[in-house]
């Protein structure tokens, strides 16, 4: 288990921290945009970084534990394997005696095991980087976007594998990206950093419905994010901009104010018709505005007098009969509203 | 405009070989090989080479053992004063040598503390080889530290952090990672030495007169006897100075390219 307390370092102007959480044997993915700290958090935690605070790895203050005593696996950006040495050299290199044979066919590196590393393909460099990395043993293994830079099929493949195998290793991960779609997909747990600090920390599902601030929500893909007033009307809540009318739930519920609010994508219905049964959600009648293929699904933007985006399959968009200019039926549930500041 | 351009720029470039490589093509096409078989048979000529040589080597392997700690030092870190020692270390090659030799002479000649010190325990350095060696390795360091550094520099720190990440100590991840890809700068950098070594002739003159070195002793025979007494001992250490230089470049270049 890992476990940072107020931990707080600093590179140039930039400053990391103060930094605390705690880890199990989890999945755990820190997402955030280019220059939020979260190489320099991987770098505090290897011990390549100095910083205050205090770091603890298995019950035991690892504050001040050099690298290479940390027992730390560490995978880079850039594979970096050792160019003067041979795939099984350089698995080797960390491994002392322990025997390595089943990591190399667990990771598929049997047919190349001999190879001088420079011929190599980027996926298969990949896999010889973190057998060599999981060769040593380590008690945590940190990922700083090692597979960005494959080719999208190939990192979907090795980081299936990364997974399971640190499943079945029991093997702590923290994995750090700034593809929301990847964190989400990955994480057991998702933390977001923005400028040095901790933002939000949660399920990935969590985050992406309830997201801490505006920051967030943008940052993991919702566009429904609207300012305006919430206010107390008879004995209900409700979100008003001069453009929609949005009601929030009974009187109590929420405080009233000029607030943001976030609608979050996936909870949004579309219907072409109305069935008379939608008494609990709000309804706002407008015309899909835009409808762009995205592989797997649908983006909509549908123009309500605010512009509100959602996802759909193929088949609903189908079956719908979605398309640019059609006039549509916009469902929110109350509950589906959330206030982010 | 173009062909212009191009046809000045190879003559101005030929004169500068021509200068480079006809006093050295003059000197050996202008001895006669026997007069070359005979100075070579010559005991002082022979001594003084293979002292040459040997001194050479000394310099040479005193600048592995405490140069390749301080290239490191100047290609993986920073620090207050860096230029400042940088600077310090390329000072031989721009003071004349006759300065260095005196600058040495004052550190190591037995009136003074450091020569006092060496001179307890046996080690004088005014005529002797120890004299020669300081002399080499004063004006010679700088080559094969600069080549060091930037052999160095050009493998990847991270290679290092990650041999950390899997175990190693600073000094494993030295040995076994930065100093195997580094190594062709090394050779390269104590060949240049070497090669430079063995052709000082200004500061060694002051430290060390005798025993002497195949340049003091063509400058000596040029000085006692004139050109033509000179010339063979000039031809034959240049050929013998070439003839190491190239082969020790050609085989380490082949190793190189076989490695790669």
């Amino acid at each position: 288990m890992l476990v940072l307390k107020g931990v707080k370092a600093s590179g140039g102007s930039f400053v990391l921290g103060p930094v605390s959480f705690e880890m199990k044997r989890e999945y755990l993915v820190v997402l955030g945009p280019s220059g939020a700290g979260k190489s320099m958090l991987l770098e505090v935690i290897s011990g390549f970084r100095k910083s205050e605070g205090k770091i603890f790895l298995n019950g035991v203050e690892i504050t001040n534990y050099p690298p290479e005593k940390r027992r730390i696996g560490f995978l880079m950006q850039d594979p970096l394997l050792f160019p003067h040495k041979n795939v099984i050299e350089n698995i080797k290199f960390g491994a002392g005696t322990r025997d390595i044979s089943s990591l190399i066919e667990k990771l598929k590196i049997s047919a190349f095991a001999d190879r001088d590393v420079n011929s190599l393909s980027g996926g298969e460099k990949q896999r010889v980087a973190l057998a060599r990395a999981l060769a040593s043993n380590p008690l945590l293994l940190l990922l700083d976007e090692p597979f960005s830079w494959l080719d999208r099929e190939t990192r979907e493949i090795i980081e299936g594998e990364v997974k399971s195998i640190a499943d079945e290793l029991n093997l702590p991960v923290i994995h750090v990206t700034h593809n929301f779609e990847e964190a989400f997909s990955l994480g057991d747990r998702v933390i977001i950093l923005r400028n040095g600090k901790i933002v939000q920390d949660g399920k990935p599902e969590d985050i992406f419905k309830n997201p801490a601030d505006e920051f967030v929500a943008r940052f993991t893909g919702n566009q429904n994010i609207y300012t305006g007033s919430i206010n107390v009307e008879g004995d209900g809540v409700f979100f008003t901009n001069g453009k929609v009318k949005f009601f929030m739930g009974r009187a109590g519920e929420h405080k009233e104010g000029f607030f943001k609010i976030a609608i979050c994508p996936q909870e949004i219905i579309i219907s072409s018709v109305l069935s008379g049964s939608e008494n609990n959600f709000n309804i706002l009648e407008g015309v899909v505005s835009l409808i762009s293929f995205r592989g797997s699904f649908y983006h909509v933007v549908m123009d309500c007098g605010i512009k509100i985006s959602t996802f759909l399959t193929p088949q609903e968009a189908e079956r719908q009969g979605i398309k640019s200019g059609k006039r549509v039926y916009v469902l929110i549930k109350p509950e589906s509203i959330r206030v982010i500041g | 405009m173009r062909i212009v351009f191009y046809f000045i720029v190879i003559m101005m470039g030929g004169v500068m070989v021509f200068f480079l490589i006809l006093p050295v093509l003059k000197l050996i096409l202008g001895t006669h090989p026997s007069e070359v078989i005979r100075t070579i048979t010559e005991e002082e000529v022979l001594r003084s080479i293979i002292l040459t040589v040997r001194c050479g080597l000394g310099a040479t392997a005193f600048a592995v053992v405490f140069g390749t700690p301080l290239a490191y030092l100047l290609a993986r870190f920073d620090f207050r004063g860096k230029s400042f020692l940088q600077s310090f270390i390329d000072l031989p090659l721009v003071i004349p040598h006759s300065s260095a030799g005196v600058a040495l002479l004052l550190i190591f000649g037995r009136r003074f503390l450091t020569g006092k010190i060496f001179d307890k325990i046996g080690i004088s350095f005014v005529g002797t080889e120890w004299g020669i060696m300081v002399a080499m390795a004063f004006v010679s360091a700088p080559f094969y530290i600069n080549a060091v550094k930037d052999g160095i520099s050009s493998v990847d720190v991270r290679l290092e952090k990650v041999a950390r990440t899997l175990g190693a100590s600073p000094l494993k991840a030295f040995f076994k990672i930065t100093l195997p890809l580094s190594w062709r700068s090394i050779i390269t950098g104590g060949v240049t030495m070497w090669a430079r070594s063995i052709s000082e002739f200004g500061a060694v003159v002051i430290l060390a007169y005798h025993p002497m070195t195949a340049p003091v002793l063509i400058f000596d025979r040029f000085e006692s006897f004139g050109l033509s007494y000179a010339k063979p001992a000039a031809a034959l250490v240049l050929i013998i100075s070439l003839v190491i230089f190239l082969l020790i470049r050609g085989i380490f270049k082949n190793a190189g390219a076989e490695r790669r």
